[in-house]
């Protein structure tokens, strides 16, 4: 009896001290997340251009939002970077993974560290560099061109309308190669030796253990990691804004950069938040049908 | 048979090294043309530099205010890392294993203010320091902002970590008459060290390069504008200086490369420690 109290009296002053450990935590959390977004939530149902007063006015920035042909395109933008750059992100870093592993532990390692690389740069590097590579008369991609005498194919890779979204895209993608293969890579290296000992006895060879082993058992993880990368795909303001700025013109003026513009060139904070509802509530439904779509069949091993 | 296996590695092989080639050689470029100066950039864009040319890096920190950026950049990086350090360990220890009332549902509730995007709370975030009269202060509003948005993650990543300690470890510390405490900062902590590397690694090679609030935090202000900031209103400036930007940009670059090449080991795990949570 007398034990189970001071158990009790423990039990709650572990409790206590744990409860006391969380309050910086969801103080700073509250402060710069939780607060602002209740707060752009109720924002969007205003109008306010940040000095006189707030005024409600119900769905009117919403009706707006979808009137307006700069910011519908921006999410049409936004979605197009976001899917093709997951795309190639995935397919090539599945394609890296598969080399890498077939190399070998000591000699994969180095081609490991390389492919990485681009994956640990910040995006405004990222992006700087590119516009450098990229840039029309003394850029890297431009000249080698006209060194190999293709100059049909020099173009102005970031200036070009229909071009501009599929160049920041390919960047974009080649960025995330990187952690893709890494991800992937590991994934590969947990399966059992015993495996492909079995399929090699059998005669199979890289292509047949890859279609047979490899991808059936990655499946999971290929599906977890694209998650990953289509979330991290949709925060494209840094790579975009050091590429383009959302030129040419309007032509690759994704959601953040246009909601920024919005909020504060034009001074209309309500209309921004409305943008930035709409946008969190799209990269909700996408992850979500994306998480549905990915589930697949988990093997025993 | 053994040829064609020969045939086919050494295929594996020669692909790699081509796509080697053209992951690296973009930044190579990069810093091959920083050492060079403008004559010797147009009149031969593949040659390398005659000798080290540390011109454009020189001017960089004279015109560009680069010395500056760093320092800030620094300065933010240090704050910002150790209080995230600091405050997620107390509670992701408080999570894992004090008894913390609801931990499940914190946890989860950690989980989507980690996924949710930026963009929606920049906008309130911004009026909210504006009224507090915060943008005054310098660092302050940059590196609050961080702290608050890294901090889920970060703690849903040490949590696992701690939940990973053999409860009996704990139990027997109990026992022994050893305080919830001193339990803490004797036998959990110091098991910590690869967790807390992990993620202070990532965290900071995301207070490195932030642009978005950056810029905005830093729109009414010349003071505390860190190296992402400094590198595009630099790009506004010289757009086709390419001596001087190349070097801009492996100032930036430079220090995180070294960094990676020493603690890639802690990359990788924040990779995967990042993709089996949740």
């Amino acid at each position: 009896m007398k034990h189970g109290f001071t158990a009790q009296s423990l039990h709650s002053k572990t409790r206590m001290l744990g409860i006391l450990f969380l309050v910086p935590a969801a103080l700073f959390i509250s402060f710069s997340s939780l607060i602002p977004i209740v707060w752009n939530f109720i924002l969007s149902f205003a109008e306010w251009n940040g000095f006189s007063s707030m005024k409600m006015v119900g769905l009117d920035n919403y009706v707006t939002l979808f009137q307006d042909s700069v910011t519908m395109k921006g999410f049409r933008y936004s979605v197009f970077i976001a899917v093709v750059s997951s795309v190639i992100a995935m397919i090539s870093g599945l394609f890296l993974a598969l080399l890498v592993y077939r190399l070998g532990n000591r000699e994969g390692t180095v081609f490991r560290l390389i492919f990485f690389t681009p994956s640990m740069m910040p995006f405004i590097v990222i992006g700087l560099l590119f516009t450098f590579i990229l840039s029309p008369d003394m850029g890297l991609l431009n000249q080698f061109f006209r060194i190999i005498g293709l100059e049909s194919l020099e173009r102005a890779w970031l200036a070009e309308p229909g071009l501009v979204l599929w160049t920041i895209a390919v960047v974009s993608g080649w960025r995330g190669s990187g952690s893709v293969m890494m991800l992937l890579y590991t994934a590969i290296v947990t399966i059992p030796s015993s495996m492909f000992e079995a399929a090699r006895l059998e005669g199979m060879n890289y292509s047949q253990q890859i279609r047979r082993i490899i991808l059936p058992l990655i499946m999971p993880m290929i599906g977890l990691v694209s998650m990953l990368v289509l979330i991290g795909a949709f925060k494209t303001y840094d790579i975009v804004y050091s590429m383009t700025k959302g030129g040419p013109g309007d032509y690759s003026k994704i959601v953040p950069i246009q909601m920024l513009d919005v909020g504060f060139t034009f001074n209309e904070f309500g209309y921004a938040a409305a943008i930035g509802v709409i946008f969190t509530v799209l990269v909700s439904i996408i992850i979500f049908i994306s998480r549905k779509v990915v589930r697949g069949d988990v093997y025993e091993y | 048979m053994s040829i064609k296996r020969w045939g086919s590695a050494a295929l594996i092989r020669l692909m790699l090294i081509l796509m080697a080639f053209v992951t690296i050689y973009p930044v190579l470029f990069t810093l091959i043309t920083s050492f060079k100066t403008s004559d010797e950039f147009y009149s031969n864009l593949w040659a390398l530099p005659s000798q080290i040319n540390i011109e454009n890096y020189i001017e960089a920190f004279k015109v560009g205010k680069f010395g500056d950026y760093l320092l800030n950049s620094v300065v933010l990086a240090a704050t910002s890392l150790v209080s995230v350090t600091i405050i997620a360990t107390f509670a992701a220890y408080a999570l894992a294993r004090l008894r913390v009332p609801f931990a499940g549902s914190i946890i989860g509730f950690l989980f989507v203010m980690q996924i949710l995007p930026v963009e929606s709370m920049i906008i309130p975030l911004y009026m909210m320091m504006s009224k507090l009269n915060l943008f005054d202060i310098t660092y302050l509003p940059i590196g609050l902002a961080y702290l608050g948005w890294l901090l889920p993650g970060t703690i849903v990543i040490l949590r696992n970590f701690f939940m990973s300690i053999p409860v009996e470890l704990l139990e027997s510390a109990r026992i022994d008459g050893s305080g919830e405490l001193s339990t803490m900062f004797r036998i959990v902590f110091p098991l910590a060290g690869g967790a807390v590397a992990t993620c202070t690694v990532f965290n900071f090679a995301f207070v490195w390069g932030e642009l978005m609030w950056a810029r905005i935090a830093t729109l009414t202000t010349e003071k505390g504008i860190p190296l992402s900031v400094g590198l595009i209103n630099f790009q506004g400036q010289y757009t086709t200086n390419w001596g001087l930007m190349t070097a801009a940009i492996c100032m930036v670059l430079i220090p995180l490369i070294v960094l990676f090449i020493f603690l890639q080991k802690y990359f990788v795990q924040g990779l995967t420690s990042g993709a089996v949570k949740g």
